[in-house]
């Protein structure tokens, strides 16, 4: 393990030299789990394929400003958290200039499941505002800081701690929990 | 990435919906050698747009760089209170990104 490690820091340390190859085997790494996460927080397939995309050449572009404070993989949840932010803001703007009612996103393929309950729950999370959704499955499901996520999606603590809480409301109705 | 273990049950059941959303039914990353196509693309226009910016940015510095000299040479000290002035509002304006960032934290 802790040779793997130093493996893993020595790949990055040339990438952020400029090592193209390096680069590609470190986010080929990260690639599955950053689109997962993608899915997860936009419950939209081809959205999250789009912001996957945008994620590696920012990351790529970007490389030479990772730090090493934190794991690697929590950079890019940064990033693309940061993007797919930028996304639900210009598309709000682009709701209150239609005004119209723009088709619902498509729902992911739903995988095998344990039961019902599940089901009732994505279909809540699907019902709750993106920007309410985001804080929830960060906090909920990846277990980061109220800090760390107001940081990446650039609103206050108090305002994530608000919206998570009144989001794990929503979610905890109707599910016995 | 920082698993919590989610006891209460609408977590764990926040937990299955995600998984299930998530299945991408044994889809893999891109190829090692697509991806790195990618890189070197995005590195050269990188460094391509890094060369336009400079193409931009030295004519513009020049020109404000003869202003300055300019307008010190004809009224140095206007010019020298204006600087006094701009230096004074980055001073102010820097306390008051730092003050708004440390009310955020």
């Amino acid at each position: 393990m802790a040779g793997e490690q130093m493996d893993d820091a020595a790949l990055l340390a040339r990438a952020q030299r400029g090592d193209a190859a390096a680069l590609a085997q470190v986010l080929q790494q990260n690639y599955l789990f950053v689109k997962k996460y993608l899915v997860r927080v936009t419950l939209d397939r081809m959205q999250a394929e789009d912001l996957t995309q945008e994620t590696m050449i920012r990351a790529i572009q970007r490389i030479a400003q990772y730090s090493g404070r934190a794991k690697f993989s929590t950079w890019l949840i940064a990033i693309a958290t940061n993007l797919y932010t930028d996304a639900l803001r210009r598309r709000q703007r682009e709701r209150r200039l239609l005004a119209g009612t723009l088709p619902d996103p498509d729902p992911p393929g739903a995988g095998p499941g344990a039961g019902e309950d599940w089901r009732e729950m994505l279909e809540r999370l699907r019902g709750l505002p993106r920007d309410v959704a985001l804080p929830v499955v960060l906090r909920h499901y990846y277990g980061y800081a109220y800090e760390e996520i107001a940081e990446w999606m650039g609103i206050p603590v108090g305002t994530v701690k608000s919206r998570t809480h009144n989001g794990v409301r929503a979610l905890q109705r109707g599910s016995g929990g | 990435m920082k698993k919590r273990a989610g006891a209460e049950p609408w977590e764990q059941q926040l937990r299955q919906a995600l998984d299930a959303a998530a299945d991408l039914g044994g889809e893999g990353p891109p190829s090692l050698a697509d991806l790195q196509l990618f890189v070197v693309q995005v590195q050269r226009e990188q460094r391509r747009q890094a060369a336009r910016d400079l193409a931009l940015f030295l004519p513009c510095a020049g020109a404000l760089l003869a202003g300055a000299l300019y307008a010190f040479y004809r009224e140095p000290g206007l010019f020298l209170a204006l600087q006094g002035a701009a230096a004074a509002a980055l001073v102010v304006g820097a306390g008051v990104w730092a003050l708004r960032r440390g009310q955020a934290a």
